[in-house]
C-alpha cells in the first residue's frame, strides 16, 4: 500500500489478472484487500464497494462482512 | 394509417360471413394494432417454464420486440421481467445463464436480486459511497410483467389489466382439469423450432380446424379420420378440435408411454387440440401433451417454438425420439398451406374468403374473436 492508500503493484497486478480471467469471487477477495490495507477510509470504502458488488454476485461467504464494512462507514444500509 | 376495413362482415353468422382482410396479414400498423388489443392486452404465452429448469436460471427472451427475460427465483418461484437497468437503461442479461447472487448489470453494476429488488448501488453517491438520498431502492426495483404457469408455459400480461390468469382461462382450465398437473419436459429432442413465412394467425387459423387432415396428412388420416373429430368452440376464449380415436405410439415390441395417472375414461381415446386465444396452440393425450408458441416477428413472419411433455421425468428415450419426429412431420406438412394462404392474401380486394358452416366453425370463432377485439379496441381509441 502506498502513501495515498492505492494497493501495491503486486496487488494491483492481481486484481487486473482477475478482472481479465472473469474472476467474480477472486477479485472480490483482492478488493477486500486492498479495503482492509488501506489506511485512507475513502479509499478503503472505494474498494470494499467493488468488493461488495462482485460478492452479491457471486454469493461470496463474506458478503455480509463486507457489507457491514460499508455499513459501519455510513456507505450502505 | 390508410383507411381500415370494416370488420363487420367477419362477425356475421358462419354460412354468411368473411374472413378477415388482407390487411390483418400483410400490413405492419394493422400488426402493431393487433399486438397491443390481441397480444399485450391478454394472456400471451411466452416460453416454457422448462426453459428455467434451476435456481437462478435466467434466459433473454424478445417479445414483440420489448427485452425481457425470465428467471427461477430463490423461492423457486417463475417470474417475467423487462430486461432493463433502472439506471440508464442498460440490457442486464444478454445470454441464458445461472445466477449465483445477484444480477449485477454489466454498466455500472447496479445490483439486482432474481425476485427484481435493487440491492446495491455502487458508487452511485461518490466514489466508494453506496447511497444517496435520491436513490430510493425501493422504489428503483425491476418492472415486473404479470406472469403466470399453466401446461408447462409461461403466460404473460403486458398491459397489466387483464383479468386474473385463472378468470381468462377458467373454461379452458375446467375442461383440461385433468391435465392440471406437473406435467415433464421431454428435454433437448422434445423441443423445435418452425419458422413460417406467415402471420401468426395463419398457424392458428390452420391448427383449429380437421377439414384439412384428409388432404395435407394423409398418414395422420389413417388413423385420425376425420368423421371422428368433433369442434371445439368457446367464443372469445378459444377453439380447437378432439379426436375420438387416438392412438398411442408403440415401439416395435409394442412398449408405450406411461400414462397420465387417474384421467376420465374418456382420454382412453381421446385427444384435443386447442388454440388458446391469442398465441399459444396446445394438445392434450393420455400420455403426453404439447404446446406450440406463436412468437409474431413480423407481420409476415412467426417462429412457432414447440415443446412436448410427458407424464413423468424418465420415459424412454427412443419413443420421445420418435414421437418428436412424428410431431414434426405433422407440424411441417402444414407449412406450405400456411404459408400459401399469406401469399393468398396478397391478391388485390381479396374478400377474406368464406367458411364452410359446417367445417370452419373452430376457425370462424377465432376470426369472430380478432374482429371483435380489434372494433372495440378502435372503437375506444376514437
Ligand atoms: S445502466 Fe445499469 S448500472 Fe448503469
Ligand atoms: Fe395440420
Amino acid at each position: 500500500m502506498d502513501a495515498c492508500g492505492n494497493p501495491d503493484e503486486d496487488l494491483e497486478k492481481k486484481i487486473l489478472v482477475a478482472h481479465q480471467n472473469n474472476d467474480g469471487l477472486k477479485l472480490a477477495e483482492l478488493y477486500a484487500e486492498a479495503a482492509y490495507n488501506s489506511p485512507n477510509k475513502n479509499k478503503a470504502c472505494f474498494f470494499m464497494v467493488n468488493a461488495y458488488t462482485l460478492a452479491l454476485e457471486y454469493k461470496h461467504p463474506k458478503t455480509q462482512s463486507f457489507f457491514q464494512f460499508l455499513k459501519k462507514h455510513d456507505r450502505e444500509n | 394509417m390508410e383507411k381500415t376495413a370494416t370488420l363487420d362482415k367477419v362477425c356475421l353468422p358462419i354460412g354468411k360471413a368473411n374472413g378477415l382482410p388482407n390487411e390483418h396479414y400483410t400490413c405492419s400498423s394493422v400488426f402493431q394494432e393487433e399486438k397491443d388489443i390481441l397480444l399485450f392486452a391478454k394472456w400471451s404465452g411466452l416460453a416454457v417454464s422448462a426453459e428455467i429448469p434451476n435456481i437462478g436460471d435466467v434466459v433473454p427472451i424478445h417479445f414483440q420486440g420489448i427485452p425481457l427475460f425470465i428467471v427461477r427465483t430463490k423461492e423457486n418461484k417463475v417470474k417475467v421481467f423487462q430486461n432493463t437497468c433502472r439506471h440508464r437503461g442498460m440490457i442486464l442479461i444478454d445470454t441464458a445463464k445461472s445466477i449465483e447472487g445477484a444480477i449485477r448489470c454489466p454498466y455500472h453494476s447496479w445490483c439486482y436480486s432474481t425476485d427484481g429488488n435493487l440491492i446495491s448501488t455502487p458508487h452511485v453517491g461518490g466514489p466508494g459511497r453506496n447511497l444517496h438520498e435520491e436513490i430510493d431502492r425501493s422504489k428503483l426495483g425491476l418492472t415486473e410483467v404479470r406472469s403466470h404457469v399453466w401446461m408447462g408455459v409461461i403466460w404473460i400480461n403486458l398491459s397489466g389489466n387483464a383479468p386474473k390468469f385463472e378468470d381468462s382461462m377458467k373454461e379452458l382450465m375446467d375442461r383440461w382439469a385433468d391435465f392440471d398437473r406437473p406435467l415433464f419436459h421431454g428435454g433437448k429432442e422434445s423441443s423445435f423450432t418452425i419458422e413460417i413465412a406467415a402471420n401468426w394467425k395463419l398457424a392458428v387459423e390452420n391448427y383449429c380446424e380437421s377439414y384439412h387432415l384428409p388432404w395435407v396428412h394423409p398418414s395422420l388420416n389413417s388413423y385420425s379420420k376425420l368423421e371422428d373429430h368433433y369442434h371445439i368452440e368457446y367464443k372469445n376464449k378459444f377453439s380447437g378440435q378432439g379426436t375420438k380415436v387416438y392412438q398411442q405410439l408403440k415401439d416395435k415390441d409394442g412398449n408405450v408411454f406411461p400414462d397420465f395417472s387417474n384421467l376420465e375414461a374418456k382420454w382412453d381415446t381421446a385427444a384435443e387440440y386447442i388454440a388458446v386465444y391469442p398465441n399459444v396452440l396446445l394438445g392434450v393425450h393420455r400420455d403426453h401433451a404439447f404446446a406450440i408458441i406463436l412468437i409474431p416477428d413480423s407481420p409476415e413472419k412467426t417462429n412457432e417454438h414447440i415443446h412436448l411433455f410427458y407424464s413423468q421425468e424418465d420415459t424412454p428415450e427412443h419413443l420421445r425420439l420418435k414421437n418428436s419426429e412424428q410431431w414434426r412431420l405433422v407440424f411441417d406438412e402444414d407449412v406450405p398451406v400456411v404459408e400459401g394462404m399469406q401469399k393468398g392474401r396478397h391478391a388485390v380486394n381479396f374478400d377474406g374468403g368464406r367458411f364452410s358452416p359446417v367445417m370452419d366453425n373452430p376457425t370462424h370463432c377465432f376470426h369472430y374473436w380478432v374482429a371483435n377485439e380489434v372494433q372495440n379496441g378502435r372503437m375506444r381509441k376514437s
